[in-house]
């Protein structure tokens, strides 16, 4: 089964000092041979957070370096698509969201679905929500 | 050069080679280093005319302009830089020493920011 990473997957397994780095990155790790990606919008959440201080600190990356590591990361043995939704949203999938924050985990959830992924997520909303269309990371 | 000017407490000022950091211990609190340092002359009279300028040694001391100065010519510590291991397929990041500690609160915030 391929994986979808959402955001704070992808995002934890490439920052060391993420709470879930570790068993984000030895999943990922593990799981990268059987078929991965990210969707752009993980894509370009990654390189706004690796460029933000208020997360980085001083090592904030400029978004050259920010962009290099995203695509080094998708690179590699195994290495990783980017997907780009192939449908606009649907508003059977969106319109269950009972607030603003499960707007983009609903959304990624519609991407995978669309594309045959599962999306690989910590977040326990979702995966109760969507058992059939996400992966428990760990 | 003229007489000097008097010092903030009144005092004459002293010759170079009075010049101290310690003049007035008073105001020195245990964790600074007390020392004394010999001036150049120049060095000396560059201190005071930029005092001056600074409306004097209550607005800019000896101790405050000498203290500036060392900071913009030799830094404050660097902060560690983040070390980024960049092999393919497998990046991983070891923050900065300044970097905060992460939380989904914190990282979820700097999204919608």
């Amino acid at each position: 089964m391929k994986a979808l990473l959402d955001n704070d997957v992808f995002f934890a397994a490439l920052v060391r000092s993420h709470p879930s780095h570790a068993l984000s990155r030895r999943w990922l790790d593990k799981v990268k041979p059987s078929g991965w990606g990210i969707a752009s919008e993980t894509y370009l959440a990654a390189v706004r957070l690796l460029m933000n201080p208020k997360v980085m600190g001083s090592g904030a990356l400029t978004s050259a370096a920010a962009l290099t590591v995203v695509e080094t990361e998708l690179s590699g043995p195994h290495p990783g698509l980017v997907i780009v939704a192939p449908k606009r949203p649907a508003r059977a999938l969106l319109e269950k969201a009972t607030g603003h924050r499960q707007i983009m985990d609903t959304w990624l959830v519609q991407i995978a679905r669309d594309t045959g992924y599962k999306l690989a997520t910590h977040d326990a909303g979702t995966l109760t929500e969507w058992p059939e269309h996400t992966l428990r990371v760990g | 050069m003229g007489k000097p000017d008097p010092g903030e407490d009144g005092d004459e000022q002293p010759s170079h080679s009075e010049w101290s950091l310690d003049r007035n211990p008073i105001r020195h609190k245990t964790i600074f280093m007390k020392t004394t340092l010999d001036l150049p002359d120049d060095i000396a009279q560059v201190l005071r005319l930029e005092s001056a300028r600074r409306g004097g040694r209550k607005a800019a001391s000896l101790t405050s302009l000498v203290s500036h100065a060392v900071r913009k010519t030799y830094g404050a510590p660097a902060a560690k830089k983040p070390r980024i291991d960049l092999t393919p397929g497998r990046v991983v990041i070891s923050a900065a020493a300044d970097a905060p500690k992460l939380t989904p609160a914190l990282i979820n915030g700097a999204l919608y920011d």
